[in-house]
């Protein structure tokens, strides 16, 4: 009895020493970091503060969300832009993806393969690869793409990056060129496991192409563009390298392009990292904790709504 | 009925065709952009017609622009951070398929919540963090932060689940020790498991901004931060090399997709469709 015990407890020591590495990185390098940000939250922490920090209780978060002062003027129309980015790139990006794989499931699985291969590459390119080609497409006189769309009378006479709503326009096109390649595989592959003889079920009783899609194929699908909508929200929450580089300008203040029409809330917080100043770092906590209260409280809901259909 | 089911086809193909075609014109235009001459205007350059001038333009690219530099730095920081992750994860990925331990749920969950945990808030205190540990600016402290990766593990976990308990049992009977079967048996088993891993981290990483921009100094030239510099208003840069800087800095995370496609596909639907 003595030595079975003495033999479990070498094996979960064993155990714990191969899942060691993982989470004592973990711990240091995200949990650390994570538990501070949120203590600092509530400090004047900043670039020079050696060591010290005094405790100043909510008014980096006042100061951040009461409206007053150019951090919370620009904080506050960071996060109005991205409450009208993240539903359209949500909306827009998914029913894209879907409406390719529901294409492309139709036909033979070679050509299948072919466009699958061909729609996964723009998401092989690095954000800032894409921010960089769509900047070139996009300036007013010498790119591509804005003259194209000035000559079917779109955005005519105006800098895409400078104008208030097609500021967010451009994001959104460059995010869904991105993007669109990754949402398509997972859920083409979740098609493909859906039974043909459902469908061949639905095709003896009569059903239409179109009915077979909404009555079968997107029910269906429901825990996988589940998956794909968590995600989607959580990173367009936190979407940062497209609109930096885009709106990259002459100093850290013209950040988001001017009137901050193309500025989002992590860039906020990145601005407030490199301008210093007094609390800058605790106010950059401040930012981060009310953007990771929000990604919470979707991905709470989102979980919610779904216990409540299922 | 024939007939109408191959013109249903062909419209099918034509749509898709389409957004195939928005997803390779840039590249394309990218291309031609760099080989051509200087003359012509960019907007209107859909063909390629001077190697010698887009030999000199990527030249001027790799040297001028430092992106030659910047590549070879990132491709340190990068290999550094996969074998990290592959040493890692495929540790943690054994112990956790084949083990029962206490606690093991409690860690697994906690692996879990770090794949949502938003990457916004630790990184300001990380930076500092890193910045006190006198790591700022060197290889080891970009590296170090981004090998904790829970997507890793559970990839390589899916990977493991198919092989059969009865491998570590014979072997274990044998006498061979709990790392000796990790070494001998589990890590070669899981070939496909680790290079689907490889390939998906490295254009992960590769692709990175905000954290080796955060960290890098004067020393160390990530390759995103350097195009990046490089789009700035400030600096006035040759279009055309701008452009060549850019076409250049794809082939790494390009390459590795036109090789390894079938790894990449499988790594992504995994993560999509098992998760």
């Amino acid at each position: 009895m003595k030595s079975t015990f003495k033999y479990r407890a070498r094996r979960y020591l064993l155990n714990y020493l191969g899942l060691l590495p993982f989470f004592l990185l973990f711990a240091v390098f995200i949990l650390y970091p994570f538990f501070q940000g949120v203590f600092m939250s509530f400090t004047d922490w900043s670039v020079s503060s050696r060591g010290s920090v005094n405790f100043v209780g909510l008014d980096n978060y006042t100061l951040v969300l009461s409206g007053k002062g150019t951090t919370s003027v620009r904080f506050l129309k960071s996060v109005k832009n991205l409450v009208i980015y993240v539903p359209l790139t949500l909306s827009i990006g998914l029913s894209l993806s879907l409406i390719l794989a529901l294409i492309t499931r139709q036909l033979s699985q070679k050509l299948f393969n072919v466009f699958r291969g061909v729609y996964f590459v723009p998401y092989v390119l690095p954000l800032f690869l894409c921010a960089g080609i769509w900047q070139w497409f996009m300036t007013t006189g010498t790119g591509l793409v804005a003259s194209f769309l000035a000559n079917i009378g779109i955005g005519r006479g105006i800098t895409w990056d400078s104008t208030e709503l097609y500021a967010i326009i451009y994001v959104l096109m460059v995010d869904i060129w991105n993007s669109a390649g990754f949402n398509f595989v997972i859920i083409s592959a979740g098609m493909a496991d859906i039974s043909p003889d459902l469908y061949e079920a639905a095709e003896i009783d009569g059903a239409s192409t179109f009915q077979k899609m909404t009555k079968i194929t997107i029910p269906l699908l429901e825990p996988i563009l589940f998956f794909v909508i968590t995600y989607g929200f959580i990173s367009a929450l936190q979407v940062y390298d497209i609109p930096w580089i885009i709106s990259n300008g002459s100093d850290i203040n013209s950040v988001g392009g001017p009137g901050q029409v193309m500025s989002f809330p992590v860039m906020e917080m990145v601005r407030n990292i490199y301008l210093g100043g007094k609390s800058g770092l605790g106010r950059a906590c401040a930012e981060g904790v009310t953007l990771m209260m929000a990604i919470l409280a979707v991905t709470v809901v989102q979980f919610k709504a779904r216990r409540k259909k299922v | 009925m024939k007939t109408k089911k191959r013109g249903e086809q062909c419209v099918l193909i034509l749509l898709a065709s389409v957004w195939a075609l928005v997803c390779l014109f840039p590249l394309w235009v990218l291309f031609s952009g760099t080989f051509s001459l200087d003359t012509n205007n960019l907007t209107r350059t859909f063909f390629p017609n001077s190697l010698a001038n887009g030999i000199s333009k990527c030249k001027e690219a790799l040297l001028t622009v430092e992106i030659a530099a910047s590549t070879v730095h990132t491709l340190i920081y990068t290999s550094i951070t996969v074998i990290g992750i592959l040493v890692i994860s495929s540790l943690a990925a054994y112990e956790f398929t084949f083990y029962n331990f206490p606690l093991k749920k409690v860690l697994f969950g906690l692996l879990m919540a770090s794949m949502m945990l938003p990457q916004v808030l630790y990184i300001i205190p990380l930076y500092r963090l890193v910045f006190s540990m006198n790591l700022a600016d060197t290889f080891a402290g970009i590296s170090f932060p981004m090998m904790v990766s829970a997507l890793s593990v559970f990839i390589m976990m899916q990977f493991l689940e198919d092989l059969p308990l009865s491998f570590i049992e014979s072997a274990r009977i044998d006498g061979a020790g709990h790392f000796q079967i990790y070494r001998r048996i589990v890590l070669p088993l899981m070939r496909n498991g680790i290079l689907t891993t490889v390939v998906l981290m490295f254009m992960k990483i590769w692709g990175q901004y905000l954290w080796p921009a955060l960290v890098t100094g004067q020393k160390i030239k990530p390759i995103s931060v350097t195009i990046s510099n490089m789009l700035n208003p400030n600096f006035w840069v040759d279009p055309r090399t701008k452009i060549a800087a850019m076409l250049i800095a794809m082939i790494p995370p390009m390459t590795i997709y036109l090789v390894f496609q079938r790894y990449v596909i499988e790594g992504i639907t995994m993560s999509g469709v098992k998760g």
